[in-house]
């Protein structure tokens, strides 16, 4: 009973302490929330409700050829949502805007475009993009894929019915009016095809699940990861502060002040470390308050689990804190060790907001990312909270982190100096 | 000449740091490595890392055929062969994520012009994102499938059309349009009628080029960690006063502004190693590892013009929040904020197009967006010296700006 009144005052002090140190706050705390907001505020802003990308790029369009392919395929342009489109009529000076930075790409569709897809031979739209860039451009030469389909089938529909019709004798024996019906009914059925494709394409894809539900991707799920990507990632900060405050009582001699107390030397630890562990749930709890009040992400359906983890995760944190705080000697290096493991670590392990995340990516890295803890973590979060996995599903990876956490303690408690 | 001394001091307390060195010079590679890909390109060759897809194929023909050779041919994606039954039991076990059915009207109904369904089935614990890159495949493959009936149904309408015409005019019958389809369709595949091609602007012509996430990393890299060296000149002007060094060198034979510049100084020479090891590892490091590597560009006396000029605003900045903080924490506190949330916030890791978007006018005040803006113009955009004159001046003016207020608040005792 002493020995816990004893820890909890430890871990007291030592919050009172904690809570006057801004910067380790700053980090800790206000950090986190502003990158997984801004992140979050940015991912959200792309896409529409619909699911659609929601974003406005400028782009030159050059378009040299009058007839009707090149004329069709900058009205496609012009009415892309995503584009604000610059109609220029020189290809240099396109160019030029492009290295400028002012617009994202330009769109060059050459002279003889319809008259080569007329005389069925290959022809190309160049897509300049700007090196500074890669997002824009390729959303932009996704976006040209997607028009230039369109006319493909037309190109390819009209050679197919010419070709045919001048096997006949047909056209040579038609008087004018006829050959302009027949051209008539020629771009009639161009057009009944482009705007069945757009209706309801030939061979559909259905993505469902067992039961039959339609399965549904996006944005939402990557937020779902970027909230506990960017809390695992933070929470390992902790190891840095707590290795560096623990050695700085030594340092000034306070801690073997509180050795001469009459209370057992490993109250002081824990203490320590019960005061960390409590800031690392307090980490996770503004954050996950966050992202579920502003953005919306899911938090699961077994609220127990996300406790279960996050003590496990707020174990290993403090643990290795200890670990590295018997091993380093001095305070400032201990910091910077912490700092340097928290990153590197963070990195190998997936909780950068990089997707498909590492910890899921398999092959050499995958395998190396699971001798982290933020891998284990991160598995942990994202099982529970975006594919509603339960306590039992996440049981490997707690009983990993367990197991990593005690490890780190053990070799802490044993090599850890008090004087 | 005293300031140099100082300087020399300084830069010796430093390297001796070596925490300081790894988070300095090592961290900022190790993010060029994470954002590069050059993690995933380190397991690649070894296995085959690609999605493994199960297909139960009910139809067995020609069509059915084309589609699981286009998957395969696609890359991401492999198709493994399985049985109805046995494929059902297995991803109701959940010991496939999931499983893509060809129905056994496919061939028929593709070559009759009836819309066809592929069903892809997954089971709910399955990596949705996955899922979706899975099912863009099919679709990518599936619309190239689809061109040859597009071809063969506008040809049964055209002859439809035709059906009034004389006897002799009746070219449109059935083997006819199938043969014209197919090798339509057969010439599409290996020569698309128009094709898109991505070029980047460069001095001889356009060059065929995929821009790249990594070596675009690479400035912006440079840049957050050359401004977090702003850090380490705040906190050794901080221990100086803890320690009271700095009142002893104040008492020394020279002027205060001899000692700032002399502080000053050993910032300005670890940004400028900071931009050769980054640029070093950049440049041959990522080639090295066979990566896409970015360049100096084409005027590389500017880019060391720029660079220098980015290490005179970092130490600025860094003069800046020594007068402005009065404890360790503080320094802590307004780095974390001003040097990494601004930086990353200035252009780092997120497009300077979507950040002009989301924030507007408010990147305009972050330094960190400016010098940004002149190395990639530099570097990536192959411009000129004239063409950042305007990025020069706003940092030239950021200096100042940093460097009077630093005067103004810094307090010598």
């Amino acid at each position: 009973m002493k020995a816990i009144y004893d820890t909890l005052s430890v871990a007291g002090k030592e919050i009172r302490l904690i809570a006057a140190d801004r910067g380790a706050l700053a980090v800790l705390l206000i950090l986190p929330v502003l990158l997984g907001s801004l992140f979050a505020g940015l991912n959200l802003m792309l896409v529409t409700e619909e699911g659609n990308p929601n974003i406005l790029l400028n782009v030159a369009l050059v378009n040299e050829d009058s007839d009707v392919f090149g004329e069709e395929v900058a009205k496609s342009i012009l009415n892309i949502d995503e584009l604000d489109v610059r109609i220029l009529t020189n290809v240099s000076d396109a160019e030029q805007r492009v290295t400028e930075g002012e617009v994202a790409a330009a769109i060059i569709i050459p002279a003889d475009f319809s008259e080569k897809i007329d005389s069925y031979s290959p022809t190309e739209i160049e897509v300049i993009v700007d090196p500074a860039e890669p997002e824009s451009a390729s959303i932009v030469t996704g976006i040209m894929n997607q028009v230039v389909a369109e006319v493909t089938v037309w190109g390819e529909i009209q050679y197919g019915i010419r070709t045919i019709m001048g096997e006949s004798d047909l056209l040579a024996n038609a008087n004018p009016e006829e050959l302009r019906s027949i051209e008539a009914q020629n771009l009639g059925v161009i057009m009944t095809q482009l705007n069945e494709l757009r209706r309801n394409p030939a061979i559909a894809v259905i993505s469902e699940n067992l039961e039959g539900a339609k399965v549904e991707g996006g944005i939402e799920l990557f937020i779902t990861f970027l909230f506990p990507a960017f809390t695992v990632m933070f929470i390992f900060f902790i190891v840095g502060t707590e290795s560096s405050s623990l050695l700085q009582e030594r340092e000034a001699g306070t801690l073997r002040r509180l050795l001469a107390a009459p209370i057992p030397r490993w109250t002081v630890i824990a203490g320590k470390m019960l005061a960390y562990g409590l800031l690392v749930c307090l980490q996770v709890v503004i954050l996950f308050t966050l992202g579920y009040v502003l953005f919306d992400i899911t938090l699961g359906r077994d609220p127990f689990a996300l406790v279960v983890i996050t003590i496990t995760v707020a174990f290993v944190a403090v643990s290795l804190g200890m670990l590295v705080a018997a091993f380093a000697r001095t305070s400032s290096q201990a910091d910077n060790v912490g700092m340097i493991l928290a990153f590197v670590m963070a990195g190998i392990g997936g909780a950068f907001p990089l997707w498909p995340p590492i910890f899921r990516s398999g092959g050499f890295i995958g395998t190396l990312s699971k001798f982290t803890p933020h891998a284990h973590a991160l598995e942990g979060y994202y099982s529970v909270m975006a594919e509603n996995a339960g306590l039992a599903q996440i049981l490997p990876q707690l009983g990993f982190l367990w197991l990593m956490g005690l490890v780190f303690f053990l070799i802490a408690v044993w090599r850890f100096k008090f004087e | 000449m005293k300031s140099l001394s100082i300087a020399l001091k300084d830069l010796q307390i430093l390297f001796k740091n070596r925490g300081e060195v790894i988070q300095l010079f090592l961290l900022p590679l190790l993010f060029i490595i994470v954002f590069s890909g050059a993690l995933g390109a380190l397991g690649e060759g070894e296995e085959d890392t690609r999605v493994p897809l199960p297909i139960v194929d009910l139809d067995g023909g020609e069509a059915a055929q084309s589609l699981l050779a286009g998957i395969d041919a696609a890359g991401g994606v492999r198709t493994e062969l399985y049985e109805q039954a046995q494929a059902q039991s297995l991803i109701e076990e959940n010991d496939i994520s999931r499983m893509l059915i060809i129905p056994a009207d496919f061939t028929s109904g593709t070559a009759q012009g009836d819309t066809v369904e592929l069903t892809l089935i997954s089971h709910p614990d399955a990596d949705i994102q996955q899922t979706e890159a899975v099912r863009l495949v099919i679709v990518g493959v599936a619309s190239d499938l689809a061109l040859e009936r597009q071809i063969l149904a506008s040809l049964r309408q055209m002859g439809d059309m035709q059906a009034n015409a004389p006897e002799e005019y009746q070219v449109f019958n059935t083997d006819r349009v199938l043969a014209q389809a197919r090798i339509q369709f057969e010439r599409a595949q290996t020569q698309p009628l128009i094709e898109v091609v991505q070029t980047v602007p460069s001095e001889e012509g356009e060059r065929e080029e995929t821009p790249d996430l990594g070596v675009v990393a690479v400035a912006g890299i440079a840049v957050l960690f050359v401004f977090g060296t702003a850090q380490v000149t705040a906190r050794s002007i901080y221990d100086e006063k803890k320690v009271g060094s700095f009142r002893r060198l104040l008492a020394a034979p020279m002027s205060k502004a001899a000692l700032l510049s002399g502080k000053m100084l050993p910032n300005i020479v670890v940004g400028l190693i900071q931009f050769t090891v980054i640029f070093a590892f950049g440049i041959f490091g990522l080639k090295l590892l066979g990566l896409a590597s970015p360049s100096l560009g084409n005027d590389p006396l500017a880019v060391v013009l720029v660079c220098l000029i980015i290490c005179l605003c970092s130490t600025a900045f860094g003069i800046l929040i020594a007068a402005l903080a009065r404890t360790e924490n503080q320094i802590g506190g307004l780095t974390s904020i001003l040097v990494w949330g601004l930086g990353i916030v200035g252009g780092a890791f997120i497009p300077i197009f979507i950040l002009d978007q989301f924030l507007g006018p408010v990147v305009k005040i972050i330094p960190q967006y400016w010098a940004n803006r002149a190395l990639s113009n530099l570097m990536l955009r192959g411009l000129g010296l004239a063409d950042v004159a305007t990025e020069i001046a706003v940092l030239l003016g950021f200096t100042v700006i940093f460097f009077l207020i630093g005067l103004w608040r810094f307090d010598f005792d």
